[in-house]
């Protein structure tokens, strides 16, 4: 996990499902109440399953966007405060 | 009586659900939170979990969603998704209780499961005495799986897991003895049920009474190892290596793609659109890879030691799944490991009906 403009980033490229929400479990537990992380996925499962997470465990997603390379691969980013 | 035990005897009993995201866990918590008793679910990641991997990779008009969360979702609960990969490997290698029709390990899979939510109940009791769970339930329906699920099995998985007095199945528990919930009046038994058989008939009729009209495919379709396809090409990799073993890479790229194996020792594993062909170009550095240049086609990976003359067919194979495939000759990449350099075959494209049966996986 590194850190940008005060939040914590945390890189899930490549990870497919479920694995991208349980690392997310993971570095969200590291967090402080109120600290935000910010996580990248390449998975289009995540723009279902992250707001799903955080609607069923509390947390608060906050902003999310998303990006194409040229070579057609997609990042999807969220940014979660716990 | 310690005052931590005092704390735990008066405040309100809480239960942790084994969720699958399918319809008899679903509502198996549901039963349970009708009586007043908070519910958390946990859901298992095994890495033969059908929500994962190539639902994410191919591109369907279908709505991709993970199961148990979207049962979380609909009851309201909190949700612990654990990877047990690793560990679970024990149980498809070497499963006490053997195989049903696939390789699928469906009582030992039980016993380690319950296993591991009794884990994280007792791990739960150490940390916060006051946020503990008081027992564990799960939708178990007598005889409605061939192997699990037979009654005879049922004691010996709550004996097994170690979970025994605190294990319920709302769906079933009038047909088994009382319950440490039930004796204690934490849960009312004549509000439980008492289901039996493959009839799925009862829990739809009680998913209308909850109100639940979108829910996933009844229990059995949510683990690869119960897939005819998917345990062919696991045997196969099992046999084509001499052991029975597996890295997690190798149950995931059996999800992916067209395999295909012309020889005992190599085989092809030939994306079959744009997601899978991003998704193996990760795998690039770990396998050699073939694709055709100069026009738009499938990449294919390459698993196992080919000579010269398997990657010249190889690349055949791969001009067959290009754009060109109709062509004379096409240009075939190979790219090997940490090597920069392309090595480029000139070949006739595979003929379209040449293809042997027994050379396809499926």
């Amino acid at each position: 996990m590194s850190s940008q403009n005060g939040n914590r980033v945390y890189d899930a490229s490549g990870l497919l499902c479920p694995m991208p929400i349980i690392h997310l479990q993971q570095q969200l537990a590291a967090l402080a109440k109120d600290e935000i992380l910010q996580i990248l996925c390449t998975d289009r499962g995540t723009l279902q399953d992250i707001p799903a997470w955080c609607d069923v465990n509390g947390h608060t997603l906050i902003h999310q966007s998303q990006d194409s390379n040229d070579r057609g691969v997609t990042t999807y980013c969220f940014w979660i405060q716990k | 009586m310690p005052n931590t035990d005092l704390q735990q005897a008066s405040r309100p009993k809480r239960a942790l659900a084994l969720l699958s995201g399918g319809l008899d866990s679903l509502l198996a918590v549901r039963i349970i939170q009708e009586q007043g008793i908070e519910v958390e679910g946990v859901n298992f990641y095994t890495g033969f979990c059908v929500e994962g991997h190539t639902q994410a990779l191919r591109k369907t008009d279908k709505t991709k969603r993970h199961s148990a969360l979207y049962s979380a979702q609909q009851l309201g609960i909190k949700l612990h998704i654990v990877d047990i990969s690793e560990a679970y490997k024990e149980v498809v290698l070497r499963p006490k209780y053997g195989y049903g029709k696939h390789a699928n390990p469906c009582t030992d899979c039980k016993i380690f499961m319950l296993k591991q939510a009794k884990l994280m109940l007792e791990k739960a009791h150490e940390m916060v005495k006051t946020e503990g769970f008081d027992f564990i339930i799960t939708g178990e329906v007598i005889g409605q799986r061939p192997n699990s699920q037979l009654k005879k099995k049922m004691p010996i998985i709550a004996e097994e897991s170690q979970t025994e007095d605190i294990l319920l199945r709302p769906l079933c528990a009038k047909k088994l003895e009382p319950t440490l919930p039930e004796r204690l009046g934490w849960v009312d038994r004549e509000k439980l049920y008492s289901y039996y058989g493959r009839n799925r008939s009862p829990q739809i009729e009680l998913a209308q009474h909850f109100g639940f009209e979108d829910y996933a495919q009844p229990a059995g379709g949510c683990c690869f190892l119960t897939d005819d396809s998917y345990t062919k090409k696991l045997q196969d990799l099992w046999q084509s290596r001499g052991q029975r073993d597996y890295e997690m890479d190798d149950i995931i790229l059996l999800k992916v793609g067209r395999h295909i194996r012309p020889a005992a020792h190599f085989k092809l594993i030939i994306s079959r659109e744009e997601g899978e062909t991003h998704y193996l170009e990760g795998y690039r550095d770990r396998f050699l890879s073939m694709k055709a240049a100069n026009t738009g086609g499938a990449l294919m990976l390459i698993d196992g030691s080919p000579t010269e003359d398997d990657l010249k067919l190889a690349a055949q194979i791969c001009a067959r799944y290009s754009k060109a495939k109709f062509d004379p000759q096409v240009a075939v990449d190979l790219k090997r490991p940490r090597d920069p350099l392309i090595q480029r075959f000139q070949v006739q494209p595979f003929g379209i009906d040449d293809m042997p049966a027994e050379w396809i996986l499926q």
